[in-house]
């Protein structure tokens, strides 16, 4: 067994430590406020200690913390190794027994028991653990009973110690309490704490290999006569999931701005809270130093992103075509696949030449001699394509259409002769007769 | 010489100055032979009856960038553009009746959408020297489309008149800041 333990001289968020150690290992345990025990034997094919120490310090210096590390056979001598920062047992001092008796410190009574031994071994001479190591067993058991023999096998480890059950919080949740300092709607102030806040969410995804998908935010405001509702929640459904504090931050930033605008905060505001919805695997693989389609990937979905919160996801799109002989239905609008590639080939072999632009709605134009009448203007025809392009159908859509729309059944049907038209001035227009031969513009070149 | 006229023949000056170190795309040709180089990283303005035809040879020609579509309403057919030789996996499609200038600089400083298509309905030359600096600092192209009359604003570059001639189109340069126009056998 190889354990890892990280010592905090003082007091410190270890279990977010922890949880950003589970991209090491998932066998981990902590001790109150100041050690982290990571067990990474059991991963020395993934990473080698010297790697393992390396990326364990971009953790730390990620989070502004500093703490000794000691790589240690078990959970007690790595835990006394980084508490006294000494790099042999035996040079450990007496103290450093109640680590090997108790290492996540739980026993009150056998601590005390332990230090009454110590100041009796003070008094005999011995002065660190190695002294204590050349004790005869049995004159240690019989002076100290119980306890002498429980430090001896700790030392020794001859007595297992069972890994106390450390799991991550299931909810990922950032609040930040404001009791003195008061400030309203400014976005600003509200954008600096969210920054923080998603960079250590973003910090806890990354350890567990997610992003998100779904955020909420929750601006807790004092309650007032003004303001009968305190809570405003903001939820973010994001169409591609996110990994970075950066693009999700210029997302929220537009969405509070819009919402500020229209509703003003009119108390001030007492806490803030990020809440994580729902979550998707992310890529736990290393960053490809050769090739960069990853990150330009996420970066696109992250202005996809934008652009959606900015003008709404009906508004985006990419096309993608349809076997349908109707132009106007001969492709629809995607929105979950981003820049992928799409073999439509065999569509587009089958489907005529269609102009550039298409009217929404078919514009009625009458044809004389010679002449186009669009919006009762008249344009010279400087050729009349012969080509016809026949498309007849509609009466063969699904039962269940037809039953939805009984009164526009009717329209399903179509039965158009269309015609490639050049006007003078080599404006080319696309137009379609019905069978009761009333011409109709439908598209232009352009 | 006014003080106007002398501004647009230094700026003209400094272009083609400048034009030494730009990167171009590689552009379609007229009927008559005739060429006009695009420049990377500028604001182009579009105007004729058949300037998206041609922007959608340019787009076949260059086959590998990203665009980006801005309209007012959905009137460019996709189908058209796919028979056109441009993939629709390409194209990212923006409709909206709002400001056009929030998604456009979104657009142009992501730097992941080297063409970017927009119908012109701006007016106000920092806006549009705002999309030029941006343009510069992404090396992305901004095509604006113009319904009615080339806009006097200097931050556009190229200024491109397109009208459909028979079989192909007819190239009228109005203002060429960057790069060469020529002809073969002209």
């Amino acid at each position: 067994m190889r354990v890892a333990c990280l010592w905090f001289d003082e007091p410190s968020p270890v279990l977010r430590v922890a949880e950003m150690c589970l991209r090491f290992s998932p066998q981990i345990a902590v001790r109150d406020k100041h050690a982290v025990f990571i067990e990474i034997g059991k991963c020395k094919r993934l990473y080698t200690e010297a790697g393992f120490l390396a990326r364990l310090q971009v953790v730390l210096r990620r989070n502004n913390l500093t703490a000794s590390v000691f790589i240690g056979s078990d959970i007690t001598d790595s835990l006394a190794l980084a508490r006294y920062k000494k790099f042999s047992v035996d040079s450990l001092p007496l103290e450093a027994l109640l680590d090997f008796a108790d290492p996540f410190a739980r026993d009150e009574v056998l601590q005390k028991s332990i230090t009454k031994m110590i100041s009796s071994f003070r008094d005999l001479g011995i002065k660190n653990v190695g002294d204590f190591k050349q004790i005869p067993s049995a004159d240690l058991i019989g002076r100290f009973g119980v306890v002498g023999r429980h430090c001896y096998q700790r030392l020794q480890q001859e007595s297992p110690i069972q890994w106390p059950t450390w799991k991550p919080e299931e909810k990922i949740i950032e609040r930040k309490e404001f009791p003195y300092f008061e400030f309203y709607g400014e976005l600003d102030p509200i954008l600096f704490e969210l920054k923080s806040q998603l960079d250590r969410i973003f910090q806890r995804l990354w350890a567990r290999g997610l992003k998100v998908r779904k955020l909420q935010v929750d601006v807790v405001c004092e309650k007032t006569s003004l303001v009968p509702n305190p809570v405003r929640a903001f939820i973010f459904d994001f169409f591609a999931p996110q990994g970075a504090t950066k693009g999700t931050l210029k997302i929220l930033k537009e969405r509070l701005s819009k919402e500020f605008e229209k509703d003003p905060i009119k108390s001030p505001i007492e806490a803030l809270q990020t809440q994580v919805l729902a979550t998707c695997p992310a890529n736990p693989g290393q960053r490809n130093f050769l090739n960069s389609s990853e990150e330009k990937l996420e970066q696109l979905n992250s202005l996809h992103n934008q652009l959606i919160e900015l003008c709404g996801k009906e508004n985006i799109f990419q096309a993608e075509l349809v076997a349908d002989r109707r132009p106007e239905r001969s492709w629809k609008k995607t929105h979950d696949r981003p820049h992928e590639d799409i073999d439509d080939s065999k569509i587009i072999a089958q489907t005529p030449e269609r102009p550039t632009f298409f009217c929404r709605t078919p514009l009625k134009v009458e044809v004389t001699a010679g002449f186009v009448h669009i919006n009762k203007k008249r344009h010279r025809i400087a050729h009349w394509d012969p080509t016809v392009e026949r498309i007849n159908g509609g009466w063969i859509e699904t039962a269940v259409e037809m039953t939805q729309l009984p009164q526009d059944g009717i329209r399903l049907t179509f039965d158009r002769n269309y015609y490639r038209v050049e006007l003078e001035g080599g404006q080319k227009v696309f137009v379609f007769e019905n069978p009761n031969h009333e011409f109709f513009l439908h598209g232009y070149y352009g | 010489m006014g003080k106007a006229e002398v501004l647009s023949q230094l700026r003209s000056m400094l272009g083609t100055a400048n034009s030494f170190e730009k990167k171009f795309w590689a552009t379609p040709h007229d009927a008559f032979g005739f060429t006009c180089s695009v420049a990377k990283g500028i604001v182009v303005e579009l105007a004729g009856n058949a300037c998206h035809e041609w922007l959608l040879t340019l787009f076949k020609l260059n086959p590998e960038p990203l665009i980006f579509w801005c309209e007012r309403a959905s009137r460019i057919h996709p189908t058209a553009i796919r028979q056109r030789g441009v993939k629709l996996s390409r194209i990212k499609f923006l409709n909206s009746t709002e400001d056009l200038q929030q998604p456009l600089r979104m657009a142009l400083e992501s730097g992941h959408y080297p063409f970017i298509v927009a119908p012109n309905v701006f007016e106000q030359v920092p806006i549009f020297q705002k999309f030029h600096l941006l343009a510069e600092k992404s090396e992305s192209t901004l095509f604006l489309i113009s319904e009615k009359e080339m806009t006097p604003a200097w931050p556009i570059s190229l200024q491109l008149e397109i009208n459909a001639a028979p079989n192909d189109f007819s190239i009228t340069v109005h203002r060429q800041r960057h790069g060469t126009s020529h002809g073969v056998g002209l």
